[in-house]
């Protein structure tokens, strides 16, 4: 009896090996064919690239064009796009970038053929793709204020961007007023792709609603609120390792469920290949059920309650702001009351942004520390605080739960939940005690957070909510903006942050997660930090 | 012959009215628990309604089921839902309170004097009535919020209230247009009684009843606005066990199965407003003395 156990038990090992052999084998070789259907909550606002602010619009973006370089999937360092190579001049303020060749335009858009035919991108339509972000008032065009002339170019002083050179067909140079090292993470921004003059110019502000670019994918049809239909590229210029020409899907559809409830059942029986953002009520289910099929890491973006710094009861108060971080137990709740979704977050970068630092001192969940700070603040018996909250399920839910660990320590909150527009407002004029926020990378590097949220000229409106200012942590900040060494500016970030964090401006609570359901039958399809919404689909093929 | 005189008397006979309608016994009942309720809460309710017990006894009070030491079963904080609905009524009577005595405030001065004075007093009135009238009344409520930029139940009742007159306001003004001719009114003017003193203390007492009537019913119709308003976020602020705000924090968690978040303070508001429904239809058709002959 024991024998015959121990038998079948071989050859039970035995087969299955063999078949998790064949399976290796079979999922090397990509499948060509099929259409993959990914669920959108709305309708995107923006296809024009120049507009594009959101990430549903940028979702339909990704698919059409293409930015200079990319981000990789960690988030740790910028690739080549449709520029092959870079390099910067040792002052940091000349940036060449050689571009890859036989890279051409969509030859057909929503079932028609295209101004431009087909043609080969070169360097002049880059010059004319960045002109045109000034030209149409991208909300983006900013991002890169310090290319030279950007200033005389939006006032119609000049008739052209001189800071942007075309060297010959296939190399193009920006020229910068000051060494900007994020320069390159910025230009991995979804607005700056390389769109045809012929087109962008017969369709003005109807660009919008008939995209052209270089893209893996052509948009077919745009039923608005119902779905999006793309169909693959012929000519797109990228190929796998084994130089089979992408993508191998023959198209997308994004479809466009509002109801999550809807979208779920949907997804369950099949109709729908990717769910982005499974939804809170499901979570549990779906991490019991259908855990094989999730994917999720952190993204890049925090969750915080920031401090008025510049009013009572927070100004001057170090200990005071030290007592709530130490009061928070943000393992609980983002156990118990938001179904893990979140990660514990003891500073402001997020991981998978360059300069993450793991070992960074934050505030552990201490309730008694908390309450000797809070006394020797000077409110022994207690304080009460507002705290306004933008108006969503999830982030009442997080307030209350804080409310209730700040209670039991004499800390009152009194919440108040506001429509998004006035909370921004009042947040912007610094007419807070205490306010919930969140951010979320517009771009891989630790200045978007740092200078954008903490640095002192940024105060109000421009991101610095909490109105902190430290002049040494202004200082550092501003010369790790220019330091061209990597090394060095990662180790002056994450002093900076370091330093913030001792003087406790936030109440340091998550960083994001991203996360999506994809069937088991889409093979190659990976989740990158930058969010779901980034997911490249061009390698992805359908294995059914 | 004392007894005699009070059977004859208005609010005497609309009693013997009320008691015969079966419905209206009913509302009154219903509405007098709930107001009981409400009073007596902190008695009643097995728990501290804000209290969090996920924090000391973990998993297992996180959104359990009706049980024997919950019977309506706890949130996702491990609150007791109970013990929030019991709470829960003292919200909703106090708005459904303070917002018809602010209707009241505005609504039956602007109606009086409207239906006394007639001519371009009346155009004007009737014209800002029509305005408040023609405009949807949650819209208004929820713009009236945002220009205090502060929502707190003091905001909620204002506000409802600063909607919710004009109602009270055409009632009232219809009855004074109809009573200000009768002779009682023509001998006190004759007695050269001051205005102020025949409007509000001969005609008004006179135009009382539809006015209760009036009042009452919108006592549901608030207490519907309040849960609505908690609802989309902008009423009462948590923790307050508002029926309407536990309606929207757990309305996500009955495709989960977790009904009994939402549904029992839906049944709450079901039960309060029906009451103040039926009291109101009851009272209406017991002091209608013009339907009844």
């Amino acid at each position: 009896m024991k024998r015959r156990l121990v038998w079948f038990v071989m050859v039970v090992i035995l087969l299955s090996l063999v078949f998790v052999g064949q399976n290796a084998a079979v999922a090397q070789e990509p499948k060509y064919g099929g259409v993959l259907r990914w669920r959108a909550v709305n309708d995107p606002p923006k296809l024009d690239p120049a507009m594009a602010t959101d990430t549903s619009s940028s979702r339909n973006v990704y698919l059409m064009f293409d930015m200079l370089v990319d981000n990789d999937p960690d988030g740790k360092s910028i690739v080549p796009r449709l520029a092959e190579s870079w390099e910067a001049s040792p002052d940091g303020k000349t940036w060449t970038f050689h571009l890859r060749k036989g890279v051409k335009f969509h030859k057909e858009s929503l079932g028609k053929p295209t101004e431009n035919g087909g043609r080969e991108v070169t360097a002049h339509d880059w010059k004319y793709s960045f002109e045109r972000l000034v030209k149409v008032n991208s909300p983006r065009a900013y991002f890169i204020d310090m290319v030279k002339g950007y200033q005389d170019f939006v006032d119609g002083k000049a008739d052209e961007w001189v800071g942007i050179k075309v060297v010959d067909d296939y190399t193009l140079q920006f020229e910068l007023d000051y060494p900007f090292s994020p320069f390159l993470s910025v230009l991995a921004y979804n607005s700056f792709v390389v769109v045809p003059k012929e087109d962008a110019e017969k369709w003005g502000k109807e660009f919008n609603f008939h995209p052209v670019g270089t893209g893996a994918f052509i948009l077919e049809r745009w039923d608005h609120d119902q779905r999006l239909v793309y169909r693959k590229n012929p000519d797109y210029w990228k190929k796998d390792e084994a130089g089979r020409q992408l993508p191998y899907l023959d198209g997308i559809e994004i479809v466009i469920i509002p109801d999550n409830t809807i979208a779920y059942e949907e997804f369950k029986k099949g109709n729908i290949d990717v769910l982005p953002a499974p939804p809170d009520e499901y979570y549990e289910e779906i991490k019991a059920q259908y855990s094989h099929l999730l994917q999720e890491r952190p993204e890049l973006g925090t969750y915080y309650y920031g401090f008025n710094n510049s009013k009572p009861p927070f100004k001057d108060n170090l200990k005071l702001r030290q007592a709530f971080n130490y009061a928070v137990d943000r393992e609980a709740i983002n156990e118990l009351v938001i179904h893990g979704r979140y990660y514990p977050a003891k500073g402001i970068l997020p991981p998978g942004i360059p300069g993450y630092n793991p070992n960074l001192r934050g505030y552990e969940y201490n309730p008694e520390k908390a309450k000797q700070l809070l006394a020797e603040a000077g409110f022994p018996d207690g304080i009460t605080v507002d705290l306004n909250v933008n108006n969503d399920p999830r982030h009442t839910l997080i307030s209350e739960a804080i409310q209730a660990q700040l209670k039991n320590l004499g800390i009152n909150i009194n919440i108040k939940v506001l429509d998004w527009g006035v909370h921004l407002d009042l947040c912007e004029r610094g007419e807070t005690q205490m306010f919930r926020m969140g951010w979320v990378a517009d771009y891989a590097d630790p200045d978007n957070f740092l200078y954008v949220l903490l640095h002192s000229e940024n105060h109000g409106s421009k991101g610095n909510y909490s109105f902190y200012s430290n002049p040494k942590v202004d200082e550092m900040l501003a010369a790790a903006r220019v330091e061209t060494d990597w090394d060095k500016r990662m180790k002056l970030y994450q002093e900076a942050e370091q330093m913030i964090v001792d003087d406790a401006p936030w109440l340091f609570l998550f960083h994001y997660t991203t996360s999506l359901l994809a069937q088991d039958w889409l093979k190659n399809m990976h989740l990158p930090a930058f969010g779901d919404y980034t997911t490249p689909l061009e390698v992805v093929w359908i294995e059914k | 012959m004392a007894k005699k005189s009070r059977s004859s008397g208005l609010w005497y006979e609309a009693w013997l009215r009320f008691k015969r309608n079966k419905l209206a016994l009913l509302g009154l009942f219903m509405a007098a628990s709930v107001i009981l309720i409400a009073i007596f809460a902190s008695l009643i309710a097995p728990y501290d309604p804000v209290e969090q017990l996920i924090w000391t006894e973990g998993r297992e009070v996180r959104l359990a089921p009706p049980s024997v030491k919950h019977w309506m079963g706890t949130d996702i904080y491990g609150r007791d839902i109970l013990s929030r609905i019991i709470f829960g009524a003292r919200i909703s009577l106090q708005i459904g309170i303070f917002a018809t005595i602010v209707s009241l405030l505005i609504g039956v001065p602007l109606g009086a004097i409207a239906g006394y004075m007639g001519g371009w007093v009346d155009d004007l009135i009737s014209w800002l009535i029509n305005v408040v009238f023609a405009f949807p009344f949650l819209l208004f409520v929820l713009a009236v919020i945002a220009v205090f930029q502060s929502p707190s139940l003091r905001v909620v009742y204002i506000a409802i209230g600063l909607v919710n007159w004009v109602g009270i306001a055409r009632v009232v003004r219809a009855q004074f247009i109809s009573l200000r001719d009768r002779e009682f009114v023509e001998a006190a003017k004759a007695l050269g009684l001051p205005r102020g003193k025949i409007i509000f203390k001969h005609i008004l007492p006179n135009a009382l009843a539809p006015v209760i009537v009036q009042a009452t019913l919108g006592m549901g119709s608030i207490i519907m606005t309040e849960a609505g308003l908690a609802f989309l976020g902008f009423g009462a602020q948590p923790p307050t066990p508002s029926w309407g705000l536990m309606i929207s924090e757990g309305q996500k968690y009955l495709s989960m199965g977790k009904w009994w978040w939402a549904i029992f303070p839906g049944l709450a508001i079901m039960y309060t407003v029906l009451a103040f429904n039926f009291l109101g239809d009851g009272l209406r058709d017991a002091l209608d003395v013009r339907l009844k002959r």
